[in-house]
């Protein structure tokens, strides 16, 4: 081994890092070369005064800066914002507290929409009549209303079927009642469940078909929804017993 | 907190009276648990007994008193946060000795830089020798400047080889442990080592040769 090769291996021996074979080769080696053994005292040397800068003195009230700055987040993380606790709170309950919510916001929307629809309904018959009309499930059980013949209305509800919804409908009412005695546009001008034409003489949307039945139609608020009376045509001195259909 | 407060007396008592160290561990031991289970006050204790030996370290790791009081705090908390990691059977010395240099290793990458503040820096705040009240100024005033060199001595060094060697030669750590510490091998260890000696060496003799020309 030459003195390149121990060289490597001085900064080792100098604190004790070389394994027993190794350390005695190196030590043998110093023993003979000059030059090793004055690169081994310069590490020795580098090496004590290494060691002789110990750290700073610490002043006691920096040293307890320490223990403070900890036990100051401890507390901090011990009692955690108002947000972080009812995290924590929940965070166990979180199926429970989803299904909560979820149902409170089907409620509610269900809620929205049953006011929403009873409001438009209750507009409708406002618009149509000019005074506040009852719901529409209590016109149709409740004794027959009053049939009005004549023209559409001068103030006629929104419509809220198609031209072509409203043009079948028409087809389908004029066959219905086996003649076209009523004018088209009496005939689809009929959404709201308030005003219907009384005989079909009179050139109403109520038509006696073949049978010799009375047929009423009550468009509601809902476009999908439309009441259909089959009536029997009345006779003297008996009233007519209504027949409902809806679509 | 009074029992606590009494706990410590009674611990550094066992110290200074020579009681068995085992004594001592069961002592520790039984704080450690106490703390395991979040009592603050049972981990205060640990802090106050481990403080100032893992502010020395950070001290060398990262080579000014703030960044090392920052480390040090950071020190407690995550060893408080992962105390429920600790194995009764572990050395907690050497646990958290292994922490410091996380800590410190992770302060480094964050600075990008493995270099200690300067001399004039620490000597314009004035924080070396501040409870050297009582020493003699010369001397304190060439024990700082002996710092500051070895600062800037081990300023030269590579991230990895500052931490082997303040673990292996100044801390003391048998390699083994500082390979464990370090998560490395024994041998990596002693190349890390060896090139920082020799780079420690260099600075020293440089040191020496200005000292001669300044005469």
């Amino acid at each position: 081994m030459n003195c390149r090769r121990f060289a490597e291996l001085i900064p080792l021996y100098v604190e004790g890092d070389l394994a027993e074979r190794e350390l005695s080769r190196v030590r043998s080696h110093l023993q003979a070369c000059a030059a090793c053994r004055a690169r081994a005292d310069e590490y020795e040397a580098s090496q004590a005064w290494l060691r002789a800068a110990e750290p700073p003195d610490f002043a006691e009230a920096f040293v307890d800066s320490v223990r403070l700055g900890v036990m100051r987040e401890l507390a901090a993380t011990e009692a955690p914002p108002l947000f972080e606790r009812l995290k924590v709170w929940f965070a166990p309950r979180r199926l429970a507290a989803a299904t909560v919510a979820l149902t409170a916001i089907f409620i509610a929307l269900a809620l929205l929409i049953y006011q929403g629809r009873s409001r438009s309904g209750h507009h409708d018959s406002e618009v149509a009549t000019g005074e506040p009309a009852p719901p529409v499930e209590k016109m149709v059980e409740g004794p027959r209303p009053a049939l009005v013949a004549g023209p559409a209305p001068a103030h006629r509800p929104r419509r809220r079927t198609t031209p072509n919804r409203d043009a079948s409908l028409a087809t389908r009412t004029r066959r219905d009642a086996g003649h076209t005695s009523a004018p088209h546009d009496q005939l689809v001008a009929q959404h709201a469940p308030e005003t219907v034409p009384a005989a079909p003489a009179d050139g109403g949307n109520a038509a006696t078909n073949s049978a010799g039945r009375l047929r009423i139609e009550i468009q509601t608020a809902d476009p999908n929804i439309r009441i259909i009376w089959f009536a029997p045509k009345p006779t003297d001195g008996e009233a007519p017993k209504p027949m409902r259909e809806t679509l | 907190m009074a029992s606590e407060v009494a706990e410590i007396t009674l611990m550094t008592d066992g110290l200074r009276f020579g009681e068995t160290a085992k004594s001592v561990d069961a002592a520790l031991a039984a704080i450690i648990e106490r703390a395991r289970g979040g009592n603050t006050a049972a981990f205060e204790q640990i802090v106050i007994r481990y403080q100032r030996k893992v502010l020395a370290t950070a001290w060398r790791m990262l080579g000014n008193q703030d960044d090392a009081r920052d480390a040090a705090q950071e020190v407690f908390l995550r060893a408080f946060k992962y105390l429920n990691s600790f194995k009764s059977d572990q050395d907690f010395a050497g646990w958290l000795h292994r922490i410091t240099v996380n800590v410190c290793r992770d302060a480094g990458r964050k600075r990008n830089q493995s270099a200690f503040t300067s001399f004039e820096d620490e000597r314009d705040k004035g924080s070396f020798d501040r409870a050297a009240s009582d020493e003699n100024l010369e001397t304190a005033a060439i024990r700082s400047e002996q710092r500051a060199l070895v600062a800037d001595a081990l300023n030269t060094l590579t991230r990895k080889e500052r931490a082997a060697l303040v673990l292996r030669d100044l801390e003391g750590l048998p390699t083994e442990e500082v390979a464990r510490i370090l998560g490395t091998s024994e041998a990596t260890v002693r190349s890390q080592v060896s090139a920082a000696r020799a780079k420690i060496k260099q600075f020293y003799e440089r040191l020496l040769r200005r000292a001669k020309v300044i005469r």
